[in-house]
């Protein structure tokens, strides 16, 4: 290689071979400019061979040490590579062969500072928000061997009581022996299942919680005797606020009188309303205040109720005024209408487009199975006297069918509510035969599905499944309240921003505790979050890291070029420009000559 | 002169001859009786100390064998001879006093005896111990070999059980001894028994008696039961160190020692209730018919079982005879044979003769067995019934005659084989052997023709393997497709060979068909009398599908027409009222909703360390719950209820929990909960949807 003195020498020497010939030209018209042209020409030829304005361009190797990294691979990494290749660590201060990590902490400026290097990265790579802060930078990733590992999960953390709580997820057991997964609740297991060895599998375990608020649930995996990972499943449950329900009956009905019953003991707010005889009902009046007779339904009264449960006949009899006001209310305010039809020939009505009745012939048997069609394990066995079913409509969906498909509860969305329709006349038998839990779960699906929608004035949610101690959490808020700047989250100040959507926010929050944390209040909406410790769903977490870190690379693969590769540098393009200026100045120079 | 030393050297070696062979014999004694030990520890689970016993047995035997104590000095010094070519074949010399030698004797005497005494004791008395050595070594290596095989079979048993991890119960350090005495009532026929631990499990009534001493001089020693009761201990002694107290057992439940306000952990009383005893009736079935022909009696084979012992059982029996209002039923008893009281499992057969209950055809036998325990408990089992078939009744043409069925011609076939059958039976006696078989054989001919034409309603068209191959052998029809077809193919097309019967109807008629078959083996086997059974089965099943093709009337479903309001009622109803009533019903709180809560409290103090006033109202609430049930069953939940009582009193000292507490109450709490019903609910819209919301209510507005 040419030393930089040479080259300074022979630059010199030129410059002034240039200005003598310039200068003792005979022309000397545009002299200075030929000057500065020779001067430019010169010198962009010694900044092109100055070497330190190579310094950043040349090509190094950066080892980066993630989590979960093995030491020997490492080693040997940099036994076959110079030893002296600078170390770095995501998190951390490691020693290998006498050598101690830099731990790095701003990626993105790391990744400006080493635009032309090289990053090696061991252990299980990088999560997304790093990935994103060395974006475009091409990396190599010497990821460690995947461990057996759940490798993607979800449970629905807030769940109402009597509501099953799911796990389901995927497992990798690239193991020799079978494992185990068991959710256990309190120290007691409650669902277990086997992973082959060899397979990559999905799995779902489920249970019942039977406490009341909030618990943590643990998943284990075993092998075995020994159990490999213990990790936790936070898991509240609500208590369910009872419904309003209204009740119109064309005559009185054991089958309304028992459902009556039935929920008002458990606190709903019942009005029932009986025709006795021509002109005179019977009405009633559980848990709620009586209104004077003969009262006509409006939607302001409609309003207050969360489900009006009817026989067809009773809707045809009230008034068009009243039936209005019930169009009206389900359109939309959203009330529920639940209709107990049967194949007796009934006018039309805004609600008979959707549900077509047929009855069904007799020699069935009087045992149904009734199935739920939107849960996957409930069946009811009812005794049909007088059998119906309803026929498909193109935009309704199914709620309950028997073994033959035949549809006995049908649903639709009208406006901003829902129409069921059922032709079940005698559900109170089931309780009867003494299966009161069948009894309910059947008025569960159908008046939970039916009821109308509450709106809370603010939900709260995490957008990391897995927030853990010291990282960065994303809270998002969807609230109707007016834009707020900043939240309290404990004693500590969340800045919200403004989200994509005119009622959302989200602010970064930062836990510095493990447990149970309170959400934020604009409105004082309440409810829990779990932060995880940074051990918990490691594997799972590493897993993740690892496929991310991968993408990662496919995404950006390292340009090749000779025996190393490197990146676009930043010092190429300088190079570029000082080679553009010498020669625009060298044909300056000749054209100039050739025009004189 | 040395006297004597070469004497005393050969001596010398003679014991250590002895020595060596008891040792060697010792060596191969121990080595099989280690073998021993352990083969017959894994071979049949006896106590290893048997192998000792075997292994002094064989060296005592070896010692016999050898008899190592009589070698003489003799064949020691022939033993140098021959080892010690030095010795010269002198050593014999060493044996003799030197005065009786003659010179050269006594020269050779003396040069012997230096030499010997400068050599070591002979090799191969040393040699002697090393085959019994390596013998022993050998065995020892099977051993323990043996034993490392078998050990994953021996260790893998007790870990099944290894959640049942009994608890070591602790005693308060006041007390020095107890002798609990537990006397089992007179029922259960055991005696009593001594045990020196506060937990437990004696039988439902027993007498249990507590002596305590304790270390230091007591002023009051209670048992507090239940958390309830509190029971003073009786003091025996002037040194206020014994203490007494005696209790009978009726149920189960927990109890704490108190000496001096000093409490001890919770002790369980679990007790054992006398099961019922268990009858099961093998045979005969629920419901058995006898038909005519066959031998008129029941056997009955009967399982009686208790926990500690029957008293007496016996079988009830009951004729019911006549019918209509001219039933008559007859009650007796019938002892069981082979019945001896006190034992706790009986099986018993008896055969009831039917002629002996004096039993008519058409009568019926109902029967059940009964047995009573020891504690006086009565079971009984379920009612048997034995039907005698009346077959005059079959054989009655009254019901035929009005029949409009279009099936006598058959019935009366099938009675009239009957009828002939039974003549054959008469006629035995007086005709031939070969006419006897002859017109047996031409009855289960006539049978199986009988079959055939009622295999028709069933849709078999003959027997099988029986058409075909002649119609096709013909030549003039080689060649005709539709005679081969007619012969490989079954027309079910044809509408007067379809039958129409139900199910049921056909099951019966395929029942009887079977009886028919049987019928017809033993009529073409020559066995007309054991025939005769499945006729009369046949006949009484054809009979039933008769009476219940005429009994059948098809149900007809009722439909009110649906009322015309504007018609009925019609009347002045101005004056009356409209209904309306208003109730507020107090809604139950959930008992088990304390419990609920508990469990998420225990969760979050697990966590915390500590707990609000609210909290520990929560959990007091629980225990209270808890208790109940553990005073019910102190096995499951005792350890439940310490565990959260120690929660709670570590909570109002401001202590530490441990977590094995927290865990075991919670663990004990959610064995208590029932899975809770789903309550339908308002669910939450989401406020996205809420936008939607708005954008469809902007849309209504702007229709016109």
């Amino acid at each position: 290689m040419i030393s930089w003195y040479a080259t300074l020498t022979l630059a010199c020497l030129l410059l002034l071979f240039l200005f003598y010939r310039e200068w003792k030209r005979p022309n000397r018209s545009r002299l200075y400019a030929r000057l500065l042209a020779s001067l430019l020409a010169a010198g962009s030829l010694v900044w092109m061979a100055y070497p330190g304005a190579n310094k950043h361009t040349a090509v190094r190797k950066l080892v980066i040490l993630t989590e979960g990294f093995v030491r020997d691979s490492i080693e040997n990494f940099l036994q076959k590579n110079n030893s002296a290749i600078p170390l770095f660590s995501a998190a951390g201060k490691y020693t290998v062969n006498g050598y101690t990590t830099q731990p790095v902490a701003d990626w993105h400026a790391f990744a400006l500072a080493h635009v032309a290097d090289t990053l090696h990265v061991f252990g299980n790579g990088f999560n997304n928000t790093m990935l994103d802060a060395l974006y475009p930078h091409p990396i190599v990733f010497h990821g460690s061997p995947a461990s057996p590992a759940i490798t993607d999960v979800y449970w629905k953390q807030n769940i109402d009581a009597g509501e099953p709580l799911r796990i389901q997820g995927n497992y990798n057991n690239n193991s020799s022996q079978k494992i185990k997964l068991v959710l256990q609740a309190f120290g007691s297991g409650k669902d277990s299942v086997v992973i082959e060895p060899g397979t990559h599998q999905p799995f779902s375990l489920q249970c019942i919680p039977v406490h009341s608020g909030r618990a943590l649930y643990a998943l284990r995996t075993i092998a075995g005797n020994d159990t490999l990972h213990r990790e936790p499943v936070p898991v509240v449950v609500q208590k369910n606020m009872p419904l309003q329900l209204l009740i119109i009956s064309s005559s009185p009905d054991f089958d309304n009188t028992y459902l009556k019953n039935h929920f008002s003991q458990q606190g709903f707010r019942v009005f029932i309303t009986n025709t006795i005889t021509a002109r005179k009902t019977a009405r009633e009046f559980i848990n709620m205040p009586a209104q004077p007779a003969g009262t006509a339904l409006t939607t302001t009264y409609l309003d207050k109720f969360d489900v009006l449960l009817a026989d067809e006949e009773a809707l045809q009899k009230i008034s068009a005024a009243e039936l209005a006001a019930v169009r009206s209310t389900v359109q939309d305010k959203g009330m529920g209408l639940l209709i107990k039809m049967d194949n007796q020939k009934k006018s039309a009505a805004f609600y008979t487009p959707f549900f077509t009745v047929k009855a069904l012939p007799q020699n069935k048997p009087t045992f149904v199975l009734l199935q739920g069609n939107t849960t996957d394990s409930s069946a009811y066995k009812i005794k049909l006297s007088d059998p119906a079913a309803i026929g498909y409509v193109s935009g309704t969906q199914v709620i309950l069918k028997d073994a033959q498909s035949n549809i006995f509860a049908s649903a639709v969305a009208f406006g901003n509510g829902k129409i069921i329709a059922t032709t079940l006349q005698n559900t109170f038998s089931m309780a009867l035969a003494g299966n009161t839990t069948a009894y309910q779960q059947l008025w569960w699906l159908l008046l939970n599905k039916v009821a109308k929608k509450q709106y809370p004035e603010e939900v709260w949610r995490t957008s990391s499944f897995f927030a853990s101690v010291n990282n960065p959490a994303l809270l998002e808020a969807e609230t109707n309240a007016a834009p707020a700047q900043t939240a309290m989250a404990g004693r500590t100040t969340i800045y919200l921003e403004e989200g994509s959507l005119p009622y959302s926010r989200t602010g970064t929050y930062w836990p510095g505790e493990m447990g149970w944390q309170d959400y934020p209040d604009i409105q004082k909406a309440g409810g829990n979050w779990y932060v995880y410790q940074a051990s918990d769903w490691q594997q799972l977490l590493w897993y993740q890291r690892a496929a991310a870190t991968r993408a990662y690379v496919e995404r950006r693969p390292l340009v090749s070029g000779g025996g190393e590769t490197t990146g676009i540098s930043k010092s190429v393009y300088l190079r570029l420009y000082l080679l553009l200026v010498f020669f625009s100045c060298v044909f300056f120079l000749w054209a100039e000559q050739k025009l004189g | 002169m040395d006297n004597g030393k070469g004497m005393q050297l050969i001596s010398t070696l003679r014991g250590k001859w002895i020595l060596y062979s008891v040792l060697g014999d010792g060596l191969v004694a121990t080595g099989t009786g280690f073998l021993t030990g352990v083969l017959v520890c894994e071979l049949t689970g006896w106590p290893a100390w048997w192998g000792i016993a075997y292994g002094v047995f064989i060296l005592l035997v070896l010692l016999l064998v050898h008899q190592p104590w009589r070698v003489k000095a003799s064949a020691i010094a022939a033993l140098l001879n021959q080892t010690y070519p030095d010795a010269e074949e002198s050593a014999e010399l060493l044996l003799q006093l030197p005065a009786s030698l003659n010179t050269l004797q006594q020269l050779q005497y003396k040069r012997t005896s230096d030499v010997l005494q400068t050599i070591d004791a002979p090799l191969s008395i040393h040699k002697k111990i090393w085959a019994p050595a390596f013998i022993m070594v050998m065995m020892l290596l099977t051993a323990i070999a043996i034993n490392k095989l078998s050990v994953p079979a021996a260790k893998h048993a007790p870990s099944i059980n290894h959640t049942t991890v009994i608890k070591k119960e602790i005693v308060l350090p006041q007390i020095a001894a107890l002798q609990l005495f537990i006397r089992p009532p007179a029922y259960t026929a055991r005696p009593a028994r001594q045990q020196a631990s506060f937990n437990l499990l004696a039988e439902e009534g027993s007498q249990a008696e507590w002596k305590i001493q304790t270390s230091v001089a007591a002023g009051q020693v209670s048992f507090i039961f239940n958390d309830t009761v509190r029971v003073k201990l009786r003091l025996t002694d002037a040194k206020h160190n014994q203490w007494q107290l005696s209790k009978k057992l009726d149920s189960s439940g927990f109890y704490q020692v108190n000496i001096d306000g000093k409490l001890s952990e919770l002790y369980k009383i679990e007790t054992i209730r006398d099961q019922l005893p268990v009858i099961e009736i093998q045979s005969p079935k629920q419901y058995t018919t006898i038909e005519y022909g066959e031998i008129p009696q029941v056997k009955i084979t009967t399982l009686l079982s208790d926990d500690y012992g029957i008293k007496d059982a016996f079988i009830a029996a009951t004729v019911a005879s006549g019918n209509g209002e001219a039933v008559k039923f007859k009650e007796q008893k019938i002892s069981l044979q082979g019945f001896a009281p006190g034992a706790r499992q009986y099986r018993l057969q008896q055969s009831l003769l039917l002629s002996a209950l004096a039993m008519q055809p058409g009568d019926e036998l109902y029967f059940y067995v009964q047995a009573t325990d020891n504690h006086l408990q009565q079971t009984r089992s379920d009612i048997h019934i034995v039907h005698l078939p009346d077959t005059a009744q079959l054989m009655s043409v009254e019901g035929l005659a009005n029949s409009l069925t279009l099936k006598p011609e058959y019935f009366r076939s099938q009675r009239q084989i009957i009828i002939e059958t039974e003549q054959l039976l008469k006629d035995k006696d007086t005709i031939s052997m070969e006419a006897f078989k002859n017109r047996g054989n031409n009855l289960g001919i006539d049978q199986k023709l009988l079959r055939l034409r009622y295999g028709k309603f069933l849709g078999e068209e003959s027997e099988p393997g029986e058409h075909g191959a002649d119609e096709v052998d013909n030549i003039a029809d080689f060649s005709n497709a539709e005679k081969v077809m007619d012969a490989f193919t079954d027309k079910h097309d044809i509408a007067e060979d379809a039958s129409y019967y139900d199910p049921a109807t056909k099951k019966q008629l395929r029942a009887t068909l079977t009886e028919m078959w049987r019928a017809e083996l033993h009529l073409r086997t020559f066995t007309p009398r054991e025939a005769l059974p499945f006729e009369y089965k046949a006949l009484r099943l054809l009979k039933d599908l008769q009476q219940q093709s005429r009994a059948y009337v098809a149900k007809a479903n009722f439909k009110t027409t649906p009322l015309d309001l504007k018609k009925r009622l019609t009347g002045e109803l101005s004056k009356i009222n409209q209904a309306v009533r208003q109730k507020n019903i107090v809604q139950q709180k959930d008992p088990q909703q304390v419990v609920r809560d508990a469990l998420a409290v225990l969760d979050t103090i697990k966590s915390a360390g500590n707990a609000d006033q609210q909290s520990r109202e929560i959990l007091q609430q629980a225990n209270l719950r808890l208790h109940e049930k553990a005073v019910q069953q102190p096995s499951h939940y005792l350890h439940a209820v310490e565990a959260l009582n120690n929660v709670l009193a570590k909570l109002d000292n401001n202590k530490t929990l441990r977590a094995q507490d927290v865990q075991a109450a919670q663990f004990g709490l959610q064995q208590l909960l029932a899975t809770p019903d789903r309550m339908p609910s308002a669910g939450n819209g989401n406020l996205k949807q809420n936008l939607s919301k708005q954008y469809f209510n902007n849309l209504q507005n702007r229709q016109p």
